[in-house]
């Protein structure tokens, strides 16, 4: 939409508490344009003190994504995304134990380069207060292919003061890791993804607005991650995980109009638990704050807790019964905080977009389960700019 | 949808609000469009008797007797959203707009004589959004002030109406209430509306405007004026000064609901002529005022000088590419 003064902003704001206001404003068909977004995300190096060897150097992501939304009548739009994402770096294989300095980690010693490309396709049907869009998408790398698809819908009240919206995904993918013989990797394999979800929102009165939700996901296939080892007894062993995963998600977001300082404040969490011992708990929280009359600034803090899934340890001393070990740092029990700062430019043809954020995660940040030894956590800096043209 | 088999197109009358009403739709059968204008003339009827304050019955009437009570009155969640949206076009007119006003109001309606200083005075003292209180369930008001919803429940009337009627499945034709419209969509082949906006000075159309959908508002100081002495009095007040704004003649909006539309038609209105077409300028709504000469929005502009036709007769283009 074309940029609104800060004066049509308010008169929108508090006609939302009306009934059906918010109706005439969501039927509103989605903007026109094209968007391009540049992201580079840079894990800070492994300390010395944590490695045992192979290479500091972690992961640096860049990639582009182009973004077209296209309106085919009132009611048809069309929307294509391109994604390509060049990665390169090493990555934690296992750690192994040493009698002075605890656990330390092995890294994987060559660098590795990789390219994934995406295309994602998505129709969407508005009328009578219904949205519906249904999506495919391709993604590709060296060793890596996924098919998928989903579907969402939304419906809105008759007083256009709530909407319920559902969604089903489903996502077929396929592994094929890059010196399977030499290293004793898996050949081949093959997971699937399916997820069902819904939520419901209120609007609670002209300047704050409640959604909540619930995700539920299935995994099934080799979840297990090819390219990591396991410390077990005298060994190592390959990453073992179970094929099943089933995983709960609850969602609430809340929004509230500032009328003195014309911002609003976001405040999400999300709680995810699933069958493999794992909660995570997210607290997001967002102040968007319009500054003269182009600019809005928003800083941004998150705080995240996970605890550790059941099989999951630095190192093992014995084999254990069940047959599954992991020491993939991402199943640890953990705790982040990340910084956001965000700032967008909107002008009536176009708006940029620059965001900064810094991520810092440690075991002692966990809010609850029992933190172990996990020389692998990372830090990471990440940038993105865009830049959306309204046509 | 029921855009299944042939449609008519249908047109009702009536008179609501104070004002001509009309309502023009697609349905499938003339049953189906008596029952829908019965819908859509009850909801603006319903508004009407609750809101009006010409009716000494009104809804509004009785809340406010009871709103003089030390202890004030517990208000509705409809009518509590509307004083919530007049306390911001209030904040956003800087005092300009007040629907405290109502003896001002009265005083100036349709008055042979301009009322003198003592009784503008005294009107004044009877108006002013803060001397109320009102805590977004319960309002009190000060002895004597009335509340006049004039400058906003008629638009409001006019989305409710199409609304309800988009909820039946009516998706082509629009609500017009005395020059505040609500389109619900476009003609069944897909082209908008044209719909004539009325010259301030003169009979006849000053500007035709394509709408597909939305509101569509006008507010102008020829609707219930005096003459008085050859002077205009308009009835759109400045509720700092008492006397009627004298900035802008006429200005319209299109935005996505009529209550959005003349919302801000109003706060341009009760402006200076300069202010008021700032505040147009920079909305970033479609628009076109009339202050002797017409003004319009830069998009409109481009779009006039291609087509050429700038002068007394021109067309705006549809909604979208007024918000795109």
């Amino acid at each position: 939409m074309k940029k609104l003064s800060s004066t049509v902003r308010s008169l929108i704001a508090s006609s939302l508490g009306l009934p059906g206001m918010q109706e005439l404003l969501a039927q509103e068909p989605p903007d026109e344009g094209i968007s391009y977004l540049f992201n580079y995300y840079d894990e800070e190096p492994l300390p010395a003190d944590k490695l045992a060897f192979g290479s500091p150097e972690r992961y640096t992501i860049y990639s582009q994504q182009l973004r077209w939304v296209k309106n085919l009548d009132e009611s048809y739009s069309l929307t294509v995304e391109l994604l390509h994402e060049g990665m390169s770096g090493s990555s934690p294989w296992y750690v192994m134990p040493d009698p002075v300095a605890g656990p330390l980690q092995v890294m994987s010693g060559a660098t590795i380069r990789e390219n994934r490309n995406q295309a994602d396709v998505a129709l969407s049907r508005r009328g009578n207060g219904f949205t519906h869009t249904a999506a495919l998408g391709y993604s590709t790398e060296d060793d890596y292919r996924a098919v998928y698809g989903r579907y969402s819908g939304e419906k809105e009240s008759a007083d256009g003061l709530s909407t319920i919206a559902w969604g089903l995904s489903y996502s077929d993918d396929d592994l094929e890791p890059t010196d399977a013989a030499l290293f004793g990797r898996v050949e081949s394999a093959t997971r699937d993804s399916f997820s069902v979800s819904t939520s419901f929102t209120q609007v609670l009165n002209r300047n704050a607005l409640l959604q909540t939700g619930v995700t539920l996901t299935s995994q099934s296939g080799y979840l297990s991650d090819p390219y990591k080892l396991v410390w077990v007894g005298e060994t190592v062993l390959s990453d073992s995980r179970p094929d099943r995963r089933v995983m709960w998600t609850w969602t609430t977001r809340f929004r509230q109009y500032m009328e003195r300082s014309k911002a609003a404040l976001h405040i999400d969490y999300r709680y995810l638990t699933d069958d493999w011992s794992v909660r995570t708990s997210t607290l997001d929280l967002a102040w968007h704050q319009p500054a003269g009359e182009n600019w809005e600034i928003t800083p941004a803090l998150r705080y995240y807790t996970q605890t550790a899934a059941d099989f999951y340890g630095p190192i093992f001393s014995t084999t254990p019964g069940d047959g599954y070990w992991s020491s993939d740092f991402r199943l640890a029990t953990y705790g982040a905080l990340s910084y956001r700062l965000d700032g967008v430019m909107r002008k009536e043809k176009w708006s940029l977009s620059l965001a900064a954020e810094y991520y810092n995660s440690a075991r002692h940040l966990a809010l609850s389960g029992t933190p172990q030894d996990t020389p692998a956590l990372v830090d990471f800096w990440r940038f993105t700019a865009s830049c959306t043209v309204n046509l | 949808m029921i855009v299944t088999g042939t449609v008519h197109i249908y047109r009702q009358r009536f008179s609501a609000m104070g004002c001509p009403c009309e309502i023009r739709l697609y349905a499938p059968s003339a049953r189906s469009a008596a029952t829908a204008f019965a819908l859509a003339e009850t909801e603006v009827r319903r508004l009407d008797q609750k809101y009006s304050h010409y009716r000494g019955d009104s809804e509004l009437a009785l809340m406010l007797q009871a709103a003089f009570h030390p202890q004030g009155v517990a208000v509705d969640s409809e009518t509590a959203a509307l004083l919530d949206f007049a306390a911001c076009l209030h904040q956003e007119s800087g005092g300009r707009f007040d629907i405290t006003a109502g003896c001002l109001c009265a005083l100036w309606d349709r008055t042979t004589t301009v009322p003198g200083a003592k009784q503008i005075e005294a009107a004044l003292k009877l108006t002013g959004w803060q001397r109320l209180t009102w805590d977004g369930s319960r309002l009190r008001l000060p002895p004597g002030m009335r509340l006049d919803l004039g400058g906003i429940v008629k638009e409001y009337a006019a989305d409710h109406a199409a609304l309800l009627l988009k909820a039946a499945g009516y998706t082509s034709g629009y609500i017009d209430l005395g020059g505040d419209l609500h389109v619900l969509g476009p003609h069944p082949d897909g082209s908008p509306w044209r719909i004539g906006i009325r010259h301030p000075r003169s009979p006849g159309a000053m500007a035709t405007v394509a709408v597909p959908r939305g509101g569509l508002a006008t507010s102008g100081d020829y609707e219930r004026c005096s003459i008085i002495e050859g002077q205009r009095y308009g009835h759109i007040l400045n509720a700092l000064t008492g006397w009627p704004a004298c900035g802008l003649a006429s200005v319209s909006v299109i935005a996505p609901s009529c209550l959005l539309a003349g919302a801000l038609s109003t706060l341009a209105m009760v402006q200076e002529t300069a202010r008021g077409l700032e505040l147009l300028t920079s909305s970033g709504l479609a628009w076109l005022a009339h202050d002797g000469r017409f003004s319009f929005g830069e998009k409109l502009a481009r779009i006039l000088h291609k087509g050429g036709r700038v002068n007394e007769y021109f067309e705006l283009y549809s909604v979208r590419q007024c918000f795109s």
